[in-house]
């Protein structure tokens, strides 16, 4: 074996410096669920209060416009973030003769070079429950014994999955080692134990952010060239895009972005844009100035955007501008839907709009594919639809059989 | 179910968007840090990938929810070629997803059991409504 190609943990963790915990797992069945699930409640601790976990949990519901400010509930964000970790993995069984327990953030591929979309149920339930705590939700770990085999006597293959309450207080499942709707639990389970990841956890205060208000929390060295600075300045007349380079005048965001003569945008590219937006304005009311249709609602407030394209909105965050205790200076990042020039008109300011620049590939790109189109998939219906063309089928029917009956068309 | 439509949920159509917005999301961070990637075909994807957003943010709905799953799978085919256009010149955080690669809405036995209930909707409703006509009075046929 060349020394290229040596696999196996210890050549991993020499090379990658990636955190493997390894241990035996003998001992009686008993010892060896202790062991898992003490695994288990330390990776969950370990992942709920990621900044990461918590920018995929705002990523996720916010895709699916659920928002605890227009009433969402428990199980809707449950439900969501259980659908995103089944439609991001799947599930697969151990490694064999080993138990294998991934943290969320392998598992939900948060960190660069570490990704691992397979996992069985522990690690699912790992990064459902991660993901649930980060979104501000109490959940549990369910460990379910089915018994033995009535046959043979030998005990049948447990189950773990995610217990959750909802506002009521009424408990229900999410089990993402299934495809089960998040609700009711199973039947056929002997006993259920909820376990709760918590329970010797310190509670304490996190702050994200740094001291020159990047805004986005990204973990931005001091001295890093890795950055840009957008400022949401404006003078009194077109804005030139001028960046300063004082992080005191401006928001820095991770990535190097290039200022465009004239604000121009190419439709597709992302942009930061910097503006002064009316005070009273909040970060929504940015979203939708920018977003189609371009309408902002409100008694005093109430504008529409007449000119220039238009975005889908990414990030919204405050720049440094403030007219007494109103927000005013906003960057936004985004991908411009059409071309054109960002305009300021009566209502905004554009100080700065830059277009995102790549960092060069550091790794090695994927063989050359030839690009094979995949057949066009078969038609569907709703179901709904389907029972509903049944019914009046039915009805027709009903009505036509009678009048057979009855001797209307002889 | 080969020659025969598939029935579908909203809550199918749900789990099939979350499935192409990972993927999507997968593939632009890939974009992002590709710097091979000539500004055209980034131009392109941002296009085709603000398209995914939308859909997916816009939900299903209960009486159109075959033809938002007909959407989506358009949609993840679409992906599909586009990971396969951008794998050649760049390297993808994530693996290519095959649209066609079974699915859970898809699923045989759910399938049959749909068709199962609309089938017994239709005969057992007929019938009902066959009965209940019954006790209205109608003329006698016509005579000869």
């Amino acid at each position: 074996m060349s020394d290229e190609f040596q696999p196996g943990i210890a050549n991993l963790v020499a090379t990658t410096g990636e955190r493997v915990h390894r241990a035996s797992y003998d001992g009686t069945r008993k010892q060896q669920h202790k062991q898992s699930i003490e695994l288990v409640v330390q990776k969950i601790q370990e992942g709920y209060k990621d900044r990461a976990m918590r920018e995929l949990v705002g990523q996720v519901l916010h895709s699916q416009g659920l928002d605890g400010r227009k009433g969402a509930t428990y199980r809707q964000v449950v439900t969501a973030l259980c659908d995103y970790l089944r439609g991001a993995t799947v599930y697969v069984p151990d490694p064999v003769k080993t138990e294998m327990i991934q943290g969320a953030a392998a598992t939900l591929c948060l960190r660069p070079g570490l990704c691992m979309k397979a996992g069985d149920c522990d690690d699912q339930v790992v990064a459902l429950c991660s993901l649930i705590l980060a979104a501000g939700i109490p959940c549990w770990i369910v460990i379910e014994d089915f018994g033995h085999n009535p046959i043979t006597g030998m005990a049948l293959q447990g189950h773990v999955l995610v217990g959750c309450k909802d506002e009521d207080g009424n408990g229900f499942a999410a089990d993402p080692s299934t495809m089960k709707p998040v609700g009711g639990f199973s039947p056929g389970a002997v006993s259920r134990q909820w376990v709760d990841p918590l329970k010797d956890a310190p509670t304490e205060i996190v702050g994200f952010g740094r001291a020159g208000r990047d805004g986005f929390g990204q973990d931005v060295p001091a001295g890093s060239t890795d950055v840009t600075t957008v400022s949401d300045t404006t003078s009194s007349t077109a804005s030139t895009g001028s960046i300063p380079s004082s992080a005191s005048n401006g928001v820095q965001i991770p990535g190097t972005w290039t200022s465009m003569t004239g604000n121009n945008v190419t439709a597709g590219l992302r942009y930061a844009v910097g503006i002064v937006a009316p005070a009273g304005w909040t970060a929504t009311d940015v979203q939708s100035y920018f977003s189609p249709p371009g309408t902002v609602t409100g008694a005093t407030k109430a504008t529409t955007q007449t000119a220039g394209p238009q975005f889908l909105v990414e990030q919204v965050i405050p720049g440094n501008s403030t007219t007494g205790a109103s927000q005013t200076g906003w960057i936004f990042i985004g991908v411009a839907r059409t071309a054109g020039v960002v305009p300021t008109d009566s209502s905004v300011n554009v100080a700065a709009v830059l277009q995102q620049d790549v960092v060069p590939q550091t790794t090695a790109p994927s063989q050359n594919t030839a690009l094979t189109p995949a057949p066009v998939a078969t038609s569907s219906m709703g179901l709904g639809t389907a029972l509903a063309y049944g019914a009046g089928a039915a009805v027709v029917g009903g009505v036509v059989w009678h009048l057979y009956k009855k001797g209307f068309f002889k | 179910m080969g020659l025969l439509g598939t029935f579908v949920t909203a809550d199918d159509v749900r789990l099939a968007q979350a499935r192409l917005l990972a993927n999507a999301q997968g593939t632009d961070a890939s974009v992002q840090q590709c710097g091979a990637l000539d500004a055209t075909t980034r131009a392109a994807w941002g296009l085709f990938y603000v398209s995914v957003i939308d859909a997916v943010t816009k939900g299903p709905g209960f009486w159109t929810a075959g033809a938002d799953m007909d959407a989506t799978q358009a949609l993840a085919t679409s992906l599909y070629a586009w990971q396969q256009k951008i794998g050649a010149t760049c390297q993808l955080a994530l693996p290519a997803v095959d649209p066609n690669a079974p699915s859970p809405e898809t699923n045989a036995f759910m399938q049959l059991a749909r068709y199962g209930m609309i089938v017994v909707t239709v005969v057992g409703g007929a019938y009902v409504v066959g009965k209940v006509v019954e006790i209205i009075p109608l003329g006698r046929g016509r005579k000869e």
